[in-house]
Formats: C-alpha cells, sequence, structure tokens
C-alpha cells in the first residue's frame, strides 16, 4: 500500500472532535499531557499523535511546512486534509518537525504581528520523550501555580530563543508537542522558567 | 458506551450541524483565541438556523467543541427556561444527540447569555458566552482600523478616560453590565452583557472561557487560571451590585437578584436570577421570606415568572 492510499481516522467526525477536545485541554493547561486518538495508520516517520493533529487541524487553508524527516509525508497530508506544502517557515500556518535538533530557528516562523497575531504558525514538534514531573517550570495563563515539562531532543539554543520570544508578546508561536500517542503545549503565554 | 445508545444528529444532519471545514476553520480560531488570552479573533461566521440576538456566536463554538461524551446546559438570564435557552438546547439535542442539563455541577459545557452561574466552575468545565458586540473600544472609536491599532499596541488611556469622566459626571461608573476587563494585563475585553456582578466570577476561573460573536464573526477566550480584571480607579475602586433584600425563595444573601411582578396588582418580590442555584438550594431546605400573596403555586416551584427578557 503507498503511504498516499492509507486509513484516516476511523470515524473522520468524532475522532476530529477527540483529538481537538484533547488538545484544546493541552492548550488551556499548558504543560499537561493528554492522548488523543489515532488514525487507523500513520505513514512512517510520524507518530499516531502527530498524525491526528494533522487530519484535525489542516485543510486546503492552511499551508503546512514540513522538515526534511517530513517530506515523505506531503502526499499523505495532501490526500486527506488538502493541505497544501508551504514553501518557506515565513508562509506556514503549520509547521510539521519529526528532527527537533535541526528544526529551523523559531524567528524563521511566522510570529503574526501586534495587530493580527493569530496569524503566526503553530509548530508541530514529534519528540522522543515528553514528562510532566520534570525539565522547564512552566507558569501563565492555563497554569494554576506552575507546572512541569521535560522535552527531549531540543537543542540549548532552541530553548534560549523560545524564552527571548516572550518578549515580542503578542506576536509568537504556539508550539505543540507530540510523542506516541501524547500531546502537550507551549502557548506563547507559557513563561520557561529553567 | 452502548453503540445503541451513543448521541447522534437528527437524520440528514452532520453531528452539531456544522460542516467538518466550518468546524476545523472555527477550531483553530478557539486554539489562537486560548493561546492570546482577550484578543478578538476573527472567523468565517456561518448562517445558523436561528437569527442573529439569538446567539449565532456562542452556538458556533458551542457546536466546534461538543462531542457525545459532553452533558450540556445552556442559560439565558441565568435561567434554563426562557424561549432563547430553550430554544438552543432544543437544537443541541437534535443536532447531537447529548445529554442536557439544568444543574451546573453537572454540565460539561454551559452556553450562556447574559450570567455566570452562582455555583463555581471547576476545572474541565467549558463555558461559552453569547456576545452581541465583542469590541470594548466601539463607543470610543467605530472604525474597526483604529481599535486594531489599539490593540495592538495596548493603548487603552482612552478607555480610562471615558470611565473616569463617567464617574465625575454620575458620581459613579454608569456601566452595570459587559463592564470592560484586562485579561492577563494585555488585552481589553468584553466580558458580553453579564451584570459586573459576575466579573469578579471570570478572574482566575478555572473552567475555560470562550467567547462568540456571530453577527460580528469574533471569537476570543480566557484560559483557566487567568488575570481578569475590571477596569478601575484607585479613588474609585471597583465594585459590584449589592441588594438589601435576599432571595424570597432560597434567603440567598449572596446571589443575583432579579426583581419581577408577581401579581396584576404590580406586587414585587426578588429571587435569584440563577435558577438552579436557586432551586438546589431550597432542596438543600434553605428557605426564604417567601413570595407575597396573590403568587402562583406554578412559580413557587421555581419557574420564573414576569422575568424580563431583553
Ligand atoms: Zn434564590
Amino acid at each position: 500500500m503507498t503511504t498516499t492510499a492509507l486509513p484516516g481516522f476511523a470515524d473522520a467526525v468524532h475522532d476530529a472532535q477527540g483529538s481537538f477536545r484533547k488538545l484544546l485541554e493541552a492548550m488551556a493547561h499548558p504543560g499537561r499531557i493528554v492522548t488523543v486518538p489515532g488514525p487507523r495508520a500513520v505513514p512512517q516517520g510520524l507518530d499516531p499523535a502527530t498524525a491526528s493533529l494533522l487530519l484535525t487541524l489542516c485543510d486546503g487553508e492552511t499551508p503546512v511546512w514540513l522538515d526534511a524527516a517530513a517530506e515523505a509525508v506531503a502526499g499523505w497530508l495532501a490526500f486527506h486534509t488538502g493541505a497544501p506544502v508551504a514553501s518557506a517557515t515565513g508562509v506556514a500556518a503549520f509547521a510539521v518537525a519529526l528532527a527537533p535538533l535541526q528544526m529551523p530557528a523559531l524567528d524563521g516562523f511566522d510570529w503574526g504581528t501586534d495587530e493580527v497575531p493569530e496569524a503566526s504558525t503553530t509548530l508541530i514538534v514529534q519528540v522522543k520523550a515528553l514528562a510532566d514531573d520534570a525539565g522547564w517550570t512552566l507558569r501563565g495563563p492555563g497554569i494554576a501555580t506552575q507546572a512541569r515539562l521535560s522535552v527531549a531532543g531540543l537543542s540549548q539554543n532552541w530553548c534560549t530563543d523560545r524564552r527571548a520570544m516572550q518578549a515580542a508578546f503578542p506576536r509568537g508561536v504556539d508550539v505543540v508537542f507530540t510523542c506516541g500517542h501524547r500531546v502537550a503545549a507551549l502557548p506563547r503565554t507559557t513563561i520557561m522558567e529553567s | 458506551m452502548n453503540a445503541m445508545t451513543e448521541p447522534v444528529a437528527e437524520d440528514g444532519y452532520n453531528f452539531a450541524f456544522l460542516d467538518e471545514q466550518t468546524k476545523r476553520m472555527i477550531r483553530r480560531a478557539i486554539l489562537k483565541a486560548v493561546a492570546i488570552p482577550g484578543h478578538q479573533i476573527p472567523f468565517g461566521s456561518r448562517e445558523m438556523p436561528l437569527s442573529y440576538g439569538w446567539g449565532t456566536g456562542g452556538i458556533q463554538v458551542t457546536a466546534a467543541v461538543i462531542g457525545r461524551d459532553d452533558t450540556l446546559k445552556v442559560i439565558d438570564q441565568g435561567a434554563d427556561d426562557t424561549t432563547n435557552a430553550v430554544s438552543i438546547r432544543g437544537f443541541f439535542r437534535r443536532m447531537t444527540g447529548v445529554a442536557t442539563t439544568e444543574r451546573t455541577d453537572q454540565a460539561t459545557i454551559v452556553q450562556t447569555r447574559h450570567r455566570i452561574p452562582e455555583t463555581r466552575l471547576a476545572e474541565g468545565q467549558v463555558i461559552v458566552y453569547q456576545v452581541p458586540i465583542p469590541e470594548p473600544l466601539r463607543w470610543l472609536e467605530p472604525r474597526e482600523t483604529e481599535t486594531c491599532k489599539m490593540h495592538g499596541l495596548a493603548e487603552y488611556g482612552a478607555m480610562h478616560v471615558k470611565l473616569y469622566e463617567d464617574i465625575v459626571r454620575y458620581g459613579r461608573i454608569e456601566t452595570a453590565y459587559d463592564y470592560p476587563v484586562m485579561v492577563n494585563g494585555r488585552y481589553l475585553m468584553r466580558p458580553s452583557p453579564i451584570p459586573k456582578f459576575d466579573n469578579p466570577k471570570m478572574d482566575r476561573m478555572p473552567a475555560l472561557q470562550l467567547f462568540g460573536a456571530g453577527r460580528e464573526k469574533r471569537i476570543y477566550a480566557v484560559p483557566p487560571y487567568t488575570s481578569v480584571k475590571s477596569l478601575d480607579f484607585e479613588d474609585h475602586p471597583f465594585e459590584v451590585e449589592r441588594w438589601e433584600h435576599c432571595c424570597a425563595l432560597c434567603g440567598s444573601n449572596d446571589s443575583f437578584l432579579d426583581e419581577i411582578v408577581v401579581d396584576d396588582s404590580g406586587n414585587r418580590a426578588f429571587v435569584c436570577s440563577d435558577t438552579d442555584y436557586c432551586g438546589e438550594r431550597r432542596a438543600q431546605g434553605h428557605q426564604g421570606a417567601g413570595m407575597p400573596a396573590g403568587y402562583g403555586q406554578a412559580a413557587a416551584d421555581g419557574a420564573a415568572p414576569g422575568r424580563k427578557g431583553d
């Protein structure tokens, strides 16, 4: 079977709703790890959560930037969602990074403008491990006191850039980490302490 | 869950009425709204089978969020039994088949017009506000290009001046409903026409707050545990309404009261605007001073007679 012909959600309506609702919970509670339903099959290289979020969020109106490791799923993405591949990071509604260490610098993505901050890229970063009992200390909207999040395989530069981005609010990118069936979010409002 | 009883939409309709493309567009807007608390996100509002003024923005937000496992509560002016609330609840029952409730503590989604329930909302719940006018700066500056700039630069000085003028002129701030708030110290936001009595409930609320304006095509949000401060001044701190009365039915002295006409001779009484809260208190044995003579038995059982609509 070619990658393109792989099946998507078993139930397009309710699996998309279920995935969205879990992502909304993750976005509303930064650092919280949630589990999303996966599609019936995933193209090689994509974790179920990564595939699930793409099926849930993307369509013809959302250019998706794919890193080199994700380029092979362009056909699958186009078949199931109709989403065009973004030619550059700066014009991507969504960006998929399967190789976080090689990810382009954060300021290469669209941060929106002060007046239209929502016109910004949402990064979907697939990682090898996620844990909520170690790593960064997170504060900000959605967090009662503080949360923890540990993400494997990010460069030190990336973390430095993400902290620097906080000063640009309301401009910025929102980041969603995926790992297996699990998802955690880091919206631009979240303050990362070491 | 038993597949036989799985909630479904009425024949011929997609689950929750909206097509999947529209849901995706609204879902993307909701996610950005949560990421930028208090900022209004434009969205491609759809025609709905209810007219504007019936909460088509809130309905679209709820339709994009709701799933088969949800339990929906719909209130208007605090009551579950008003025409608007009954109509919207019926719409979602037909279009999703999901369970509905009047109990605030049993709902996973509360769609509301004009009130926040008295019962504290908990983490995991979602409250969806129906918004007629989303722009807090509209009455200062009718041009959208200008209000966008003011939000972009957080230039809210004119709003403070306007409110201060109210104080000088009337001795207090006139705005009793839809009183502007500052979200997360950054965005000025209209809370929708809730009484300012409800404003403090928005501050660091554990539930997720979503706002939908259908006619004006805007969605905005306040994530859980987010600072929401009503605008005020050092010499004129923000104050909420207080009543000299208690609820005639349940005796509550800390809920928002509606003054209602109870009979043909114009007798009046004060009762809780939140009918679920009032009913729950009476079920627990709380009692008010009682309604004036001539008040019908049906009303004493919890209906809401003479309630002003708008
Ligand atoms: Zn009462």
